[in-house]
């Protein structure tokens, strides 16, 4: 249903429509910074994305050749922007602001700021709170490789098909499979880390 | 027994996960899993992560970005005339722009609902009165009235008078008031006047920018600038209306209240010097009197002396 309705949209958006493109950016924003937010973990770069994607997607709809790929095509351009800015801040020699100073691997946790809660994981019976809890979640995704991180947003955050990102990213269907593998399993084991489980989590009833 | 032992690659495992297997394939890999208790670990293990991380919920974002070219429409009459000028103006490239809808909106009604206010008052002729028996008044469309500034000074009370009348002391009270209202009537009348002008000018400025052809007008800029400037001097003007009108009415008050303390200071001078009066008539009177009643005595006791002595002779003469 929603896919009818979109490639109505795009294809009046695509024709010029202003008022079809302004309601589809509205149909979309909210998913593109997410994207972004979830790659970047910060709101800034979120919507720095999420503006150069649609003034992309702006500039370049007639250029969409097959409407029922819009998803894909949109969030190819997502995704470039998003590595862009990664080779933007590999330039600068930016250091991510969740690995801490130089320590190997091993001792990264991701409670920097909760210093008062230091012992946390030692206690089993300790419980996360909802916001805590969010917040190590991306931090985890942040501890992926960009690779990873984007097909594991992709999948399971985004809904997109496995054929959707491999269009997306320009790789087959295999590596955007085997992609999402390795990375599902980085995160198990981070999470087992940072002892994130079902009894350590504080579920709201 | 089937000696190709099937081993599912890893892709197919995550097809099965999320379900993009078919049914063929799709059965194939729960059969393996159900004999190899090892990958179905795993797999669950897998299946364990996508649900703590699926508790990574969205974030709330604000309103969705609003893309504006030159040829968008506006919905605000008062802005309708410096789009279009925007679009045939050679100043500006086709080039496009974000900006958040609720901060154009708020930009937009913000200088809409100045203008709009000068011009209702303008237009409406609005006037404000205050003082005299009336009290406050707004109205509209009444002429304005006559400024009273050539009327005479207010009375002075008069001093020393034989009594405390309540009634006078009244209409000094309200001839100050009158006054001080006629004084802001009269600031009023030329506020608004100089606001007439000022509009008469933006309207004028509006006709020859819809007149003149394209180029030879206002540019955005420019009719921007000449509002800004409107607003400003007339902001001031109002300010420097509300400073007046308060310092005149403080002055007004203390006026009336310094001249009534004299008022009642000489009243009391002329009542005590009254009783003065009184009381020295009142003293005068009684000496008076004490020395008529002084004399009479005298004359008594020199007639009842004098009859004494002339008894006593009459005695002696025997």
């Amino acid at each position: 249903m929603q896919m009818v309705h979109d490639e109505v949209l795009i294809s009046k958006a695509r024709n010029g429509d202003e008022k079809a493109f302004n309601h589809l950016v509205n149909l979309w924003h909210n998913r593109i910074y997410n994207f972004a937010f979830k790659y970047f973990a910060d709101h800034d770069m979120a919507m720095e994305i999420t503006q150069s994607t649609f003034i992309a997607v702006y500039k370049n709809l007639k250029k969409l050749e097959q409407v029922d790929r819009f998803r894909s095509w949109l969030y190819r351009i997502a995704s470039n922007k998003c590595h862009e800015e990664d080779r933007r801040n590999k330039r600068r020699w930016t250091v991510s602001l969740f690995k801490s100073s130089g320590k190997d691997e091993e001792d990264t946790t991701p409670w920097g700021k909760f210093e008062k809660d230091n012992n946390r994981f030692a206690n089993p019976d300790q419980q996360y709170q909802k916001n805590e809890l969010a917040q190590m979640l991306q931090r985890a995704l942040k501890e992926l490789s960009e690779e990873q991180r984007i097909v594991v947003i992709m999948k399971e955050y985004e809904g997109l098909k496995f054929r959707e990102i491999a269009d997306a990213l320009n790789i087959s269907e295999n590596t955007a499979k085997s992609r999402l593998y390795y990375g599902l399993n980085a995160l198990r084991k981070i999470l087992q880390k940072w002892n994130i489980n079902k009894e350590t989590i504080h579920y709201e009833s | 027994m089937n000696h190709n032992k099937y081993i599912p690659d890893e892709a197919t495992l995550m097809a099965y996960l999320y379900e993009e297997l078919k049914g063929a394939e799709h059965k194939k890999v729960e059969a393996y899993l159900e004999q190899n208790p090892e990958a179905k670990a795993e797999l669950e293990g897998l299946q364990s992560t996508r649900g703590i991380m699926g508790l990574l919920g969205d974030q709330k974002v604000e309103q969705p970005l609003v893309l504006m070219t030159n040829s968008s429409e506006q919905s605000m009459p008062t802005t309708a005339a410096w789009h279009s000028e925007t679009a045939s103006s050679a100043i500006t490239k086709p080039k496009e722009k974000l900006i958040t809808m609720r901060f154009a909106r708020t930009m937009i009604g913000i200088a809409a609902a100045i203008v709009l206010v000068f011009l209702m008052g303008a237009l409406t002729n609005l006037q404000i009165k205050s003082g005299g028996n009336e009290g406050f008044a707004i109205s509209f469309g009444a002429d304005t009235p006559p400024s009273h500034s050539s009327q005479a000074n207010t009375q002075k009370p008069t001093i020393i008078r034989e009594k405390v009348d309540k009634d006078e002391v009244q209409k000094l009270l309200s001839a100050y008031l009158k006054n001080y209202g006629d004084n802001f009537t009269q600031k009023l009348g030329s506020l608004e006047q100089k606001m007439r002008i000022q509009n008469q000018q933006v309207l004028n400025a509006q006709k020859t920018k819809k007149t003149s052809g394209e180029g030879n007008g206002f540019t955005v800029t420019e009719v921007q600038m000449m509002l800004d400037n409107l607003k400003k001097d007339n902001l001031k003007t109002m300010v420097e209306l509300i400073r007046l009108s308060n310092k005149d009415q403080r002055d007004y008050v203390g006026r009336a209240i310094a001249d009534y303390a004299r008022f009642m200071d000489d009243q009391r001078d002329s009542d005590l010097k009254n009783i003065n009066r009184t009381i020295s008539n009142l003293d005068n009177r009684t000496k008076s009197q004490q020395i008529q009643s002084d004399r009479l005595l005298a004359r008594v006791i020199e007639r009842v002396n004098q009859s004494q002595s002339n008894k006593k002779d009459d005695k002696n003469r025997r």
